[in-house]
């Protein structure tokens, strides 16, 4: 094999479980899981170490195929699990994984206070405009007048929103788009994400190939950004609500506070009691 | 802050055996564990048939990674960060697209990406051949080249073997379920 | 130990400062060495608004109001109708009011109670700095008994930080309050206190808290909500000190998942919640049961449904606790049944917890967690947090493997060769997601299993006394239900009082053992469409004869309520 970060770290390989994924042939977020789990190597980090959290949907299926400690929780709620499971264990490298669906409509708000928090965490979302688990509904990043789903046949008539400017807005300390036709790309933008303090923000564009074959096109629509990464907050909000969502690369790098309580002990529990000592 | 690095990389810095041996071991590691992936997934909805020959490809992507690392024994192979190897498209160039492929697929097509893809791998190695100032490089990514020339002339020999796919190849007459 | 107590009512309005009073009174009645419970009543106003403070004070633990008020000093009569229900009184109360304040209500007057006008803002005027509620204090610490001294050493504590001129002030104004009722009569007079055990003054969500943190707790997720905001308050710093910590969540759904995650990460976590907020967390508790986190969720109760009574109690939670949980979801429900008692049932529900890998709901409600009570010191409690985690290189680690007690380890992030999934999914004992019937048998027999063996020991229940009828109840019940109990043995009726701890699982060889013997079974809670009793005959063979005292809040149940019902079928 290549040789690795160091002695002790793993391969890509070792970070996959045996689990045979699901996901349809085409799907991009076997892309996605490579550039995890390329990441991982690269991070030099060991199996126990690491915990993927997710909510439910095609790309929250992905804990199960890696080989790490690992949540499936309930549809929308990944980002306060993984908020408990960081805050209370630093100590861990905690990456969380959803679609659009779940991390923007039912997990919106969480996903709003989990930016502005800033717990160390990196949200890699597999955006493909779709629910693509039940049967193809709009999602919020779904066109307006997208009007292949039963539910919404004339088109959803709702224009989709910025996910990663409301990120921006929120507090999110890393903000990066990807595309999952770019595994290394995004195996590294991962890497740095993880690397980076605060709450790191990853989309990545992720085909769906059942429910949304025209993404095919992002093979020659998406294309590098052609701005440097910036630091600066409001040229980073300019620019991303002007863009058209098919830019990548690391878009902005924060350096907010992070949120990491100190869990150290000051005094004993009988300590406790003397408030309430008549 | 970081420029996003222009992917059109050039092959022309491989100039030692052992940065040289890194990109080929990668590039047969990723590319057998491509075709294992693409073959679980065909085994998974079903298209036996089609599985069969991604694992059979994949075989071979792990004996020709073994080959490589018989070569790279005794050597001190550097460590290159996935998206630093030199690839013309930021990815592996054997490793077989998983976005083109399709539950339904036919033998044909299957045999085709492939085909495909190991002309890239081929495309590499006679690019590093063509370009490298170290002789024993030159020596192997010939010698490698070679053999996927030879894939190659195997493949087109194997595709002739199926019939072309008949244009409703992908019709399926149920509408997607919904597992979750 | 005199059994003699007085219950007073104190109301004013607009910054009259009565809650401050009031807790000086109970703080001086604590340090004069006896007992006390004290609750409140109020508008909907954040400042300013209409407050009642209630107390009950005596030389005895004192667990429930009385029947009736002994004294009411008005300290106006500002808005006062929203508080007659509350505020029983009969011809043998004293109401002490201020003679400049106008007349006093129709529904007051209409008591029968003794009505006297004190010059209470006039003698304010003539104090330089003078405050109402200080003379207030002084007239109740005058009919009380109580020391001018301890009062004075208390209000000093607690006004020191306002400088000399308002703590002179606060003295004179208790002094001359004092003087107010000398001579008067000495039907509120308290039998002298002579308690030397080690005492607390504490709430019942104070107790909950320091419960929670003894049983291990050391991640706690937060959202406000009335009437467990304190609980939380309380947590906030006192976690920290022992090197935990509160996160505020945006919202009780992030709340219990921030929990579960908390605690798939090996840590006791626990968060507090009322109705409303409950409703929100039933998914994810189900998640937890299903992943077999431990978590516990501490529901304090108030009226309901929906939004109902925030500021009052009910017991109308026992259903979604009980029942509110998708699918089959077994999982632990417990109940304290007074102040001191949410210190008790929140550890051993953190015990519980930890122990079955279960969520564990810990109902008390208002009345206990937002009243304040001087009671001895709780005994110290023996157990711990023990969950069976996977050891440290643990090879073919199976979650959910199929163990007699139900009970599997589970491996800490951190523990090499313990990586697994945790999932809401149905799983095989791997964690892997299965649909396989086999597997979701196993599972459900595995998760209900492991509730049915464990051995709840005696805490299941408090049973007290004896005789063929039998008081049950749970939760706040208890104080009055145990109250009325005694009045009915001292004129000769036994009693057996059984008080419910463990609601679910249910404990069907405990229950028909403690009611052998039984011939009259008086069920009381405090609900409108009968859920206790409902749930009792669901789960419980109840004997031929049974009878129910059931009302929904607003209003606490008094002993005497309970009282008739015994004697009517004596």
């Amino acid at each position: 094999m290549t040789a690795l970060p160091d002695k002790t770290a793993l391969t890509a390989a070792s970070f996959k479980s045996d689990y045979r994924p699901v996901w349809c042939p085409g799907c991009g977020h076997y892309s996605v899981l490579s550039s995890l789990t390329k990441a991982l190597a690269e991070l030099g980090l060991q199996r126990e170490e690491v915990a993927v959290v997710s909510g439910i949907g095609c790309s929250s299926r992905i804990p199960a195929y890696t080989s790490v400690y690992g949540f499936h929780s309930v549809h929308g709620r990944a980002l306060p699990v993984a908020t408990g499971l960081k805050v209370s264990r630093p100590d861990l490298t905690v990456i969380v994984t959803g679609g659009d669906g779940d991390g923007y409509s039912i997990g919106g708000n969480h996903f709003l206070h989990a930016c502005r928090r800033n717990v160390d965490l990196t949200y890699v979302v597999m955006d493909n405009q779709v629910y693509g688990m039940t049967k193809g509904q709009a999602s919020p990043t779904t066109p307006a007048d997208w009007d292949k789903s039963k539910l919404t046949p004339r088109g959803t008539g709702v224009s989709p929103f910025h996910p990663l400017a409301v990120a921006l807005a929120a507090g999110a300390n890393f903000i990066a788009r990807c595309y999952a036709g770019d595994p290394n790309g995004t195996a590294r933008v991962i890497t740095e994400a993880v690397r980076h303090p605060g709450f790191s923000m990853v989309q990545v564009l992720s085909q769906c190939v059942t429910y949304q074959p025209g993404q095919k096109e992002w093979k020659t629509t998406v294309r590098k950004a052609d701005v440097t990464t910036t630091s600066d907050v409001e040229l980073a909000a300019r620019w991303l609500m002007a863009d058209d969502g098919l830019s990548t690369g690391i878009l902005y790098l924060g350096n907010r506070p992070v949120y990491r309580p100190e869990l150290r002990a000051s005094a004993s529990l009988e300590d406790l009691e003397t408030a309430f000592r008549v | 802050m970081q420029i996003v690095a222009d992917e059109k990389k050039s092959t022309s810095g491989i100039n030692s055996v052992e940065v040289f041996l890194a990109h080929a071991l990668t590039l047969e590691d990723e590319a057998a564990g491509g075709y294992q992936e693409i073959g679980d997934s065909m085994a998974v909805h079903n298209n036996p048939e089609v599985a069969g020959l991604f694992f059979q490809m994949a075989k071979y992507g792990r004996m020709h990674a073994a080959e490589v690392r018989e070569l790279a024994a005794g050597l001190d192979l550097p460590h290159i960060p996935p998206w630093e190897f030199v690839w013309r498209d930021g990815e592996s160039p054997e490793a077989p697209s998983m976005d083109k492929m399709h539950y339904m697929m036919r033998p044909a097509q299957a045999l085709m990406l492939a085909l495909r893809a190991e002309r890239a791998a081929h495309g590499f190695y006679s690019s590093v051949a063509e370009t490298t100032t170290h002789p024993r490089v030159r020596e192997l990514a010939a010698q490698f080249a070679e053999e996927e020339a030879e894939h190659v002339r195997l493949l087109k020999d194997w595709i002739t073997k199926y019939p072309d796919p008949d244009p409703n190849w992908d019709f399926d007459p149920d509408p997607p379920a919904m597992p979750e | 130990m005199s059994d003699q107590t007085v219950s007073i009512a104190i109301t004013g309005a607009g910054g009259a400062g009565v809650m401050t009073a009031a807790q000086m009174l109970l703080d001086a009645a604590a340090s004069a060495g006896l007992y006390g419970l004290m609750a409140r009543s109020s508008g909907p106003q954040i400042r300013g608004g209409e407050v009642a403070a209630f107390l009950r004070l005596g030389a005895r633990p004192i667990e429930c109001v009385d029947d009736r008020f002994d004294v009411m000093v008005a300290l106006d009569w500002l808005n006062v109708e929203r508080f007659a229900a509350e505020i029983v009184l009969d011809a043998e109360s004293l109401v002490l009011c201020d003679q400049d304040a106008g007349e006093p209500p129709p529904r007051i007057t209409a008591t029968g109670a003794c009505l006297t006008a004190l010059p209470l803002q006039e003698t304010v005027k003539s104090l330089e700095g003078g405050r109402l509620n200080m003379v207030g204090l002084g007239v109740l610490a005058g009919l009380t008994g109580l020391p001018e001294e301890i009062v004075g050493e208390v209000a000093a504590k607690a006004l020191k930080k306002r400088g000399p001129a308002v703590l002179d002030a606060g003295l004179a104004g208790i002094r001359a309050g004092i003087g107010l009722v000398e001579g008067m009569a000495g039907s509120c007079r308290l039998a002298a206190g002579t308690s030397t055990a080690a005492r607390w003054n504490f709430s019942g969500n104070e107790a909950a808290g320091l419960g929670a943190v003894r049983g291990g707790v050391r991640f706690v997720a937060a959202y406000p909500i009335t009437p467990a905001t304190e609980i939380l308050e309380w947590l906030a710093p006192n976690l920290e000190k022992v090197g935990g910590v509160l996160v505020q969540a945006e919202d009780e759904l992030a709340s219990i998942n921030m929990i579960i995650g908390s605690s798939f990460g090996g840590t006791p976590s626990l968060t507090a919640t009322s109705g409303p907020g409950l409703a929100l967390m039933m998914e994810s508790i189900g998640l937890a049961v299903s992943s077999e986190t431990p978590i516990v969720v501490v529901n304090v109760m108030r009226g309901g449904p929906s939004t109902g009574i925030p500021t009052k109690s009910e017991q109308s939670d026992l259903n979604i606790a009980l029942y509110g949980l998708h699918g089959d979801a077994p999982h632990v429900v417990t109940a304290a049944h007074s102040i001191a008692d949410c210190q008790f049932t929140t550890q051993w529900s953190v015990h519980l917890a930890e122990q079955l890998q279960v969520p564990v709901i810990v109902l008390t409600d208002q009345s206990l967690g937002q009243s304040r009570a001087v009671l001895d010191r709780p005994a110290d409690l023996a157990f711990i947090s023990r969950r069976e985690t996977a050891a440290a290189s643990v090879t073919d680690y199976r979650r959910y493997a199929l163990t007699a007690s139900g009970v599997s380890a589970m491996a800490i992030p951190g523990t090499p060769g313990g990586e697994y999934v945790a999932d809401g999914l149905e799983h095989a004992i791997s964690g892997r997601p299965s649909s396989a019937a086999e597997d979701h048998a196993a599972q459900l027999d595995k998760r209900a299993r492991k509730l049915e063996l464990f051995d709840y020991g005696q805490h299941w229940a408090n049973i007290e006394g004896d005789g063929p009828l039998c008081v049950l109840t749970w939760g706040s019940c208890a104080g009055p239900a145990r109250e009325a109990c005694a009045r009915a043995k001292a004129i000769g009726i036994a009693t057996r009082l059984i008080v419910l701890r463990l609601l679910a699982p249910a404990q069907e060889k405990q229950f028909a053992a403690a009611i052998d013997g039984v011939d009259r079974l008086l069920i009381v809670e405090q609900s409108h469409s009968k859920q206790f009793y409902r749930y009792l005959r669901a789960y419980y063979d109840l004997p031929g004869n049974v009878r129910l005292f059931s009302r929904p809040g607003p209003l606490p149940i008094r002993p005497g309520e309970v009282l008739e019902h015994m004697k009517a079928w004596s």
